[in-house]
C-alpha cells in the first residue's frame, strides 16, 4: 500500500514538469530546492539520528560539492561528470575531519562540528584563488538547465531515501544503533565505533555534496556566504526535528514542512521568520519530540482502533 | 588460556592495581573477591581493554592482548558485563544477541553491508540459543528498557555469549538480586561453563563464590593477598583481614 502510494508520488514527480511545461518556474525552483532538503535531510539523519550524533557542520559538505562542481564546470567538464567527483569530495572531507571528531560524544562532537563548518566557511572566503573568495564563481549558463535540475534533484532524493533505508537495514545500521545507545558496551562486542561512525558520515556527506553540486549547476554561482552558511547545518537540524529524528520518513516530511514555511514565513514576517523558527522548535521539543511522524503514526493507529 | 604479567594500573598517585600476576586455566570458573576499592573491577577493564595498563603484560590464547582496544579484545574472543548494566536501552533483546554475534569474535567474516536478515542462517540459529539459554526468549522482541534488573542482568550475559567468547568476564552479575534469581543466575553461569568457555567472576555474594568457583583470587589494594580453592581462601587470616581489619 505504502509502496504504491510512494512509486505514484515519484512517478508524479517524474510528470510533473512535463504537464506544467518547462516554463513554471517558480514551481522548478522549488522542487528543486525542495527535493534538495529531502535529500540533505535524509542524510543527515543517518548520522544525527540513527548514529545519534548531532552534527552542525553539514554546510561544509554541501560547500565543498557546490565548489567541486563549480571548479570542474568551469574546466570545461560536463554536469553528469563533475558530480561523482563533487560527492567523493565531500566523503573525503568527512574521513579528514570525522575520525578525530566522531571520537567526541554528544554535545562535545556537535560544539566540534560548529568550528569546522565555521573553519571551513573561512577557509573558503579567504582561499581567493581557488573559491573567488566572497565574490564567488559564476558558472557558464547553459540550456534547459533547470529542468536538468529537477530530474536531478529528484534522482538524488530518491537516491538518498533508498541509502538510508538500505543503511538502517544493514549491517552498518544495528552498528550505528548500538553505538548510539552505549558507545562501551559497543566496543565491547567488537563493534569497532570511531569506524562505524565515520562510514555513517562519509555516506551521509556523498549525498549532502551531491545536493551542493546540483545546486551549484541550477545557480550557475557559488559564493562561501551561501553555500557554507552556518543557517544551511541549523536548517537540516530543524527539518529532521520536525519530522521526527532518527526515522526513514521523518526527514523527507520534515524538509517539504520546513520548505512551504519558509516560503510562507519569509514573505509574511521578512524580519521574524527565524524566530518563528525558533518557536517552532521549542514547540516541538515539548510536545512532540520524537517529531510529526511519530504524532502520524499515533493517530492513525487510533484512529484505525477507533 | 588467559596470563596477566606484573599488571599495575595507577591513576595519578593512586595505584589501583599492583603488579598482579595469575593465570587462567581454559574451562575453569574463577572468582575475584575482595574489599570496595580493592581494584577488580580496574583489572577487568584492563583484561577487556577499556583501560590501558601502566605497565604490564595480558596474555591470551598465546597473543598478547595489551594495549588493545576494548573492541579489538572483543574479536580475540573475550566477552564482558559491565558493573553497572548498560545495555542498549532502546534495542530489543534479539538485536543485542544478533549485534553481538555480528560483531563479536562470532561474526568477523561477514561483509558490513550485507543485509541484516540474511546475515547466514547458522548465525539466526545461534541467536536463538543463546536467547533459551539464557531465558530471555520469551521477552526476545522488547525492548531493554522495559526489562528487570535480574532480566537486564541476562540480557548481559547473553550479550557477551553471543559474541562467541571463549572467555567471559562477569562484574559483579548477582549484585542486588534476589535470593531466587541469585540462584538463577548461578545456574546460568554453570551452563555458560558447560559450552566449554573459562569464566571469570567478580563476586560479594558469597554463596556464588563457593558454589561456583573452584578458585578464588583474593585483592587487596591493587594485590593478590590469596589464591587457592574459595573454602579454603575464604577461611585464611589474610582474608580476615582485609574484609574485617585486625580482630
Amino acid at each position: 500500500m505504502t509502496r504504491y502510494a510512494l512509486l505514484a508520488a515519484v512517478v508524479a514527480l517524474v510528470f510533473v514538469p512535463v504537464v506544467f511545461g518547462p516554463q513554471a518556474s517558480y514551481f522548478t525552483r522549488l522542487a528543486v530546492i525542495g527535493l534538495l532538503y529531502v535529500a540533505c535531510a535524509t542524510a543527515w539523519d543517518l548520522v544525527g539520528g540513527l548514529a545519534g550524533q548531532v552534527s552542525f557542520g553539514h554546510a561544509a559538505f554541501f560547500g565543498v560539492g557546490a565548489y567541486v562542481t563549480a571548479i570542474l564546470v568551469r574546466a570545461g567538464v560536463p554536469l553528469f561528470v563533475s558530480i561523482p567527483p563533487a560527492a567523493l569530495a565531500a566523503a573525503l572531507y568527512g574521513l579528514l575531519w570525522g575520525w578525530p571528531c566522531l571520537r567526541l560524544r554528544g554535545p562535545f562532537f556537535a560544539i566540534a562540528t560548529i568550528g569546522v563548518g565555521e573553519a571551513t566557511r573561512l577557509a573558503a572566503l579567504l582561499w581567493e584563488p581557488v573559491t573567488g573568495g566572497a565574490t564567488g564563481l559564476t558558472l557558464p549558463i547553459g540550456r534547459s538547465a533547470p529542468l536538468v535540475a529537477y530530474y536531478l534533484a529528484l534522482a538524488l532524493a530518491v537516491t538518498s531515501i533508498a541509502t538510508a533505508m538500505l543503511v538502517r537495514r544493514s549491517r552498518l545500521g544495528l552498528a550505528l544503533a548500538c553505538v548510539r545507545e552505549d558507545v562501551d558496551a559497543a566496543e565491547s562486542i567488537g563493534i569497532r565505533s570511531g569506524w562505524v561512525q565515520v562510514q555513517a558520515l562519509m555516506i551521509s556527506a556523498a549525498i549532502v555534496g551531491a545536493a551542493g553540486s546540483i545546486y551549484a549547476r541550477y545557480l550557475f554561482y557559488v559564493e562561501p556566504g551561501d553555500v557554507f552558511a552556518f543557517n544551511r547545518s541549523i536548517a537540516l537540524i530543524l527539518m529532521t526535528i520536525i519530522g521526527g529524528v532518527n526515522s526513514l520518513w521523518g526527514p523527507p516530511l520534515g524538509a517539504v514542512l520546513f520548505l512551504g514555511l519558509e516560503q510562507v514565513l519569509a514573505a509574511w514576517f521578512p524580519s521574524a521568520h527565524l524566530g518563528i523558527y525558533g518557536l517552532l522548535l521549542i514547540i516541538m521539543m515539548l510536545f512532540e519530540p520524537r517529531g510529526l511522524t511519530c504524532l502520524l503514526s499515533r493517530t492513525s493507529r487510533s484512529a484505525s482502533a477507533a | 588460556m588467559l596470563a596477566v604479567e606484573n599488571l599495575t594500573k595507577r591513576f595519578g598517585g593512586l595505584t589501583a592495581v599492583d603488579g598482579v600476576s595469575a593465570t587462567f586455566a581454559a574451562g575453569s570458573i574463577t572468582a575475584i573477591i575482595g574489599p570496595n576499592g580493592a581494584g577488580k573491577t580496574t583489572l577487568f577493564a584492563m583484561i577487556a581493554g577499556a583501560v590501558t595498563p601502566t605497565s604490564g603484560r595480558i596474555v591470551f590464547g598465546g597473543r598478547d592482548l595489551t594495549g588493545r582496544s576494548a573492541d579489538q579484545v572483543c574479536r580475540a574472543g573475550i566477552g564482558r558485563t559491565f558493573q553497572v548494566v548498560r545495555p542498549f536501552w532502546n534495542l530489543t533483546v534479539r538485536d543485542h544477541v544478533r549485534a553481538a554475534r555480528l560483531f563479536g569474535s562470532a561474526g568477523t567474516e561477514v561483509p558490513a553491508y550485507a543485509p541484516r536478515a540474511e546475515v547466514g542462517p547458522n548465525f539466526s540459529l545461534g541467536t536463538n540459543e543463546v536467547l533459551d539459554m539464557s531465558g530471555l526468549a520469551a521477552r526476545a522482541d522488547e525492548p531493554a528498557r522495559n526489562l528487570t534488573l535480574a532480566d537486564c542482568r541476562r540480557l548481559e550475559i547473553a550479550r557477551a555469549l553471543a559474541t562467541g567468547a571463549k572467555l567471559i568476564l562477569l562484574d559483579e552479575t548477582m549484585a542486588g538480586l534476589t535470593a531466587e534469581e541469585t540462584r538463577e543466575a548461578i545456574a546460568l553461569v554453570k551452563r555458560v561453563r558447560d559450552t566449554g568457555r573459562t569464566v571469570i567472576l567478580i563476586e560479594h555474594v558469597l554463596p556464588a563464590v563457593t558454589g561456583l568457583a573452584e578458585r578464588a583470587l583474593v585483592l587487596d589494594r591493587g594485590m593478590v593477598i590469596a589464591d587457592g580453592p574459595p573454602r579454603d581462601v575464604l577461611a585464611s587470616a589474610a582474608v580476615k583481614k582485609a574484609y574485617l581489619g585486625e580482630e
